[in-house]
């Protein structure tokens, strides 16, 4: 999917935060959001700090999304299980999915790349890819379960997904 | 002066529409201990995010004060977020730390604050007053951070006593959530 495009859809369907740490997979994307404002897009010195943005962000009114390399998961783990999926903090997390296929030649990416989706599962954070089918209709359920369940939600960003 | 009176002096000189964030632990026990109030955040875990939190919320809400309570090994532990408020300079953010220079809740273990000045970092970064106080110097510098455009950190120096363990929060974490945002309803 095309960057501005999927930035629209998000902008439509009510995320209005952004934070994150940047991939290459998500250069595109994170072009246009510089051109923004920091109280719509104010990047993150690590992702458990960018996390803890929008966990404040949230609480001030906020739907935040944040962006970050599977390799941020990590990081992020400790805050996910004590912060927002105790306190219920609905966010959309971008993750780009490194280590697959070709990338796995990358070896500081095999480790996580391998073990990302058993990651999300047992800590039972729901997700989904963000594949060539994806479109509004996705997005809006997304959005229905993050403000239903206030619970977090992550969409895994292949390659080549966002262009 | 230990912690528990420390933490009382701060609340005792708050305005009544402040934010505080607090750091997990015993900062927020004793905090809510000495007053309780729902536009107060009380962190469970996720030890160090305290300011991120705060400074996700005073981005979108610039004029609100908003003070952390935050302790020195949790600044240690998320120095990051000195950098992102220093870089994004909240007008109307305290960075209140309380320095016993050890891991109280865990055994009294030494941080390295009695190494490394945190308040030089802060400072670094581009909080706009910083200082390190003890005792009678607390009140008239956090008077003069509430007087003066932010983002200030104010490092307060006190023992390791602690005279007696303050109960547990006795709320759920999404309690802890709802009664903060219905607190602070804007």
């Amino acid at each position: 999917m095309n960057a501005d495009a999927l930035l629209l859809m998000l902008e439509r369907n009510g995320f209005d935060f952004f934070t994150g740490v940047p991939c290459s997979y998500l250069k595109n994307l994170c072009r246009i959001l510089q051109t923004r404002d920091s109280t719509f897009h104010q990047p993150a010195p690590r992702e458990d700090i960018a996390l803890g943005l929008a966990a404040g962000a949230y609480m001030g009114g906020k739907l935040p999304v944040v962006y970050m390399q599977n390799s941020g998961l990590g990081y992020s783990l400790e805050v996910l299980a004590s912060l927002h999926l105790i306190y219920g903090i609905p966010v959309l997390i971008l993750l780009t999915y490194r280590g697959l296929g070709e990338d796995a030649g990358w070896e500081e990416h095999q480790v996580m790349g391998r073990h990302t989706e058993d990651i999300l599962r047992t800590f039972g954070i729901r997700y989904s890819e963000l594949d060539d089918q994806f479109d509004e209709d996705h997005l809006r359920d997304i959005r229905k379960f993050l403000v239903r369940e206030q619970n977090p939600y992550c969409l895994l960003v292949d390659k080549e997904a966002i262009t | 002066m230990n912690r528990m009176e420390a933490v009382r002096l701060i609340v005792e000189h708050l305005h009544s529409d402040d934010w505080l964030i607090h750091a997990n632990g015993a900062i927020s026990r004793e905090s809510y201990f000495c007053n309780d109030r729902f536009k107060n955040f009380y962190m469970l875990g996720s030890m160090g995010l305290a300011p991120s939190i705060a400074m996700g919320l005073a981005l979108h809400h610039p004029e609100q004060r908003i003070l952390i309570l935050d302790g020195d090994g949790n600044v240690l532990m998320g120095l990051g977020n000195l950098a992102l408020i220093g870089a994004l300079h909240p007008a109307h953010l305290i960075h209140i730390v309380f320095d016993n220079g050890v891991y109280g809740t865990t055994g009294g273990q030494p941080t390295l604050s009695g190494q490394v000045q945190i308040w030089e970092i802060a400072q670094g970064c581009g909080y706009r007053i910083c200082r390190r106080v003890d005792g009678m110097a607390v009140v008239p510098a956090f008077q003069e951070m509430i007087e003066t455009p932010g983002p200030h950190f104010l490092q307060i120096v006190v023992s390791e006593d602690v005279p007696f363990a303050p109960p547990r929060i006795p709320f759920a974490a999404h309690q802890i959530k709802e009664r903060f945002m219905e607190g602070i309803r804007f």
